[in-house]
């Protein structure tokens, strides 16, 4: 039963509204001017290895190092700084603050040095190097690997390749295993319709632009969307400087390597490879079922890049006893950005990393 | 429900309509052909250019563009040759970073431009 609205109460609506279209005022002329850019990948870091464009970070924790390492890898499509947005919106402080020991493993800007890497390369030697390099730094024999999206799947490839890699745990976030689940991107390069080949460009990468496009067709109404949604909340300053991070974020696509593009094409969209266990890793028939470390996947019931069907096979594919999944209301980003990442899928992440960690000791 | 903006409880109506027809014209066979189209287009004029210019140029004894492109590719393909040794080297404990080796390359807080 609606409430009788009272004076006190109307006048109070009355000025919040006023308030807040003062506040709408202010942030559309500091958007339109441009004066408001807030700063990403803020979290103070070291860059402790470098192997071509990529970077191994090492955030700088409020306690100093010594807590448990813990390896992200992130993906190769895009830029890692969403997992750093904003003092108070940023997965790797929460990480920091729940005493991880945190290093991140970036990709850098591909360019034509890059063309020739293939998803071998990241699973066989830039992962092995980093978990060797978090291993000397930390002083651990076994290391917490998280991948993001992609990253995910190159986690993946290097875990069933290499059963004895010195895992503690390995943890994956919107990651496919069933790439014919994909979508568009099935129907356009794994039917054959469109060559990989053809849209490489003069460095022989996938450019950025057509990334951007691909994951633009798949809510084409987004782009209207969005900005409604910013109407709406434009007197909210948090509001505001995440919807710059994310919007900034999704239009910051980096090249794809030739290379890996035409092994995923192949592999992993037209073969289905995770599922039909047709996988090859440096020249090794490899399956996912070989991965027998904890195993945690998180999956978003409303992501949009990494649907449902292509994330949710990959808990029954892999041959870990203690495996779990989660699967969360949110989109593909609001897994580490916003209120759902920082009530429930953060807290999750940390407190089975912990698990394993204490079981491990 | 009761405090959202008529304006935009309109918009969410208009996009639960449109929505579903946008996206189904994205996945239908239609759109396929045309990215095909626009991509073999593409890829013949970009073949068409590249050889007019590389005649071109040969014809005056000097490198095409086309020429420097398959010298990048090909420096880029040494170039991951070199990053496997010096990768591997790394893995024997040969490399930049040794056991011991416990200290930052880079030390700064990365702030993006």
């Amino acid at each position: 039963m609606p409430s009788i609205p009272t004076p006190s109460n109307s006048l109070e609506r009355v000025s919040r509204e006023i308030d807040r279209n003062i506040q709408r005022a202010r942030n559309g002329i500091k958007l339109a001017i441009g004066t408001s850019r807030p700063t990403f990948g803020w979290t103070p870091k070291d860059v402790v290895w470098r192997g071509g464009r990529s970077e191994l970070w090492r955030y700088r924790g409020p306690g100093g190092p010594g807590g448990t390492p813990l390896l992200v890898v992130f993906s190769l499509v895009s830029r890692s700084y969403i997992l750093d947005l904003a003092r108070g919106n940023s997965f790797v402080e929460r990480l920091l603050d729940a005493g991880f020991d945190v290093y991140l493993l970036d990709w850098g800007v591909p360019d034509v040095r890059d063309a020739s890497n293939r998803l071998d390369d990241y699973a066989d030697e830039y992962i092995p190097a980093a978990i060797r390099r978090v291993q000397e730094l930390s002083g651990a024999s076994r290391v917490d690997v998280l991948g993001y999206c992609f990253g995910g799947v190159l986690a993946l490839l290097h875990a069933a390749h290499h059963p004895r890699a010195p895992l503690n745990s390995l943890t994956v976030m919107a990651t496919p295993a069933d790439f014919q689940a994909m979508g568009p991107l099935v129907e356009v390069f794994g039917s054959g319709s469109v060559d990989i080949n053809a849209v490489l460009d003069e460095n022989g990468n996938v450019p950025a632009s057509i990334i951007r496009r691909v994951f633009r067709s798949l809510t084409p109404t987004y782009e209207i969307t969005k900005y409604v949604n910013l109407w709406e909340r434009l007197w909210s300053d948090e509001y505001v400087a995440a919807y710059q991070g994310v919007t900034r974020w999704s239009a910051e696509h980096i090249p794809f390597p030739g290379a890996a593009a035409r092994q995923t094409v192949d592999m992993l969209l037209r073969d289905n490879a995770m599922v039909t266990e047709r996988l090859v890793v440096g020249g090794d028939r490899v399956s996912l079922s070989d991965i027998r470390v904890p195993f945690l996947s998180v999956r978003a019931s409303r992501d949009h890049i990494v649907q449902a069907p292509a994330s949710s096979p990959l808990i029954d594919l892999v041959g870990s006893a203690d495996r779990d999944e989660l699967c969360l209301e949110a989109g593909h980003m609001g897994l580490v950005v916003g209120k759902t990442a920082h009530k429930t899928t953060i807290p999750t992440i940390i407190d089975f990393l912990k698990k394993r960690s204490e079981a491990s000791a | 429900m009761g405090n959202v903006h008529p304006l935009r409880r309109a918009y969410d109506a208009a996009e639960r309509a449109i929505a579903p027809r946008v996206e189904s014209v994205v996945h239908s066979s239609e759109f396929v052909a045309t990215a095909r189209w626009a991509t073999d287009a593409r890829a013949r004029v970009r073949a068409g250019l590249a050889q007019a210019g590389e005649g071109m140029w040969h014809l005056v004894n000097l490198p095409a563009a086309s020429d420097i492109t398959r010298l990048r590719r090909q420096l880029g393909a040494l170039d991951r040759d070199v990053r496997h040794l010096t990768l591997e080297l790394e893995r024997l404990g040969h490399g930049p970073h040794e056991r011991g080796a416990n200290h930052a390359i880079d030390s700064d807080s990365e702030q993006l431009p």
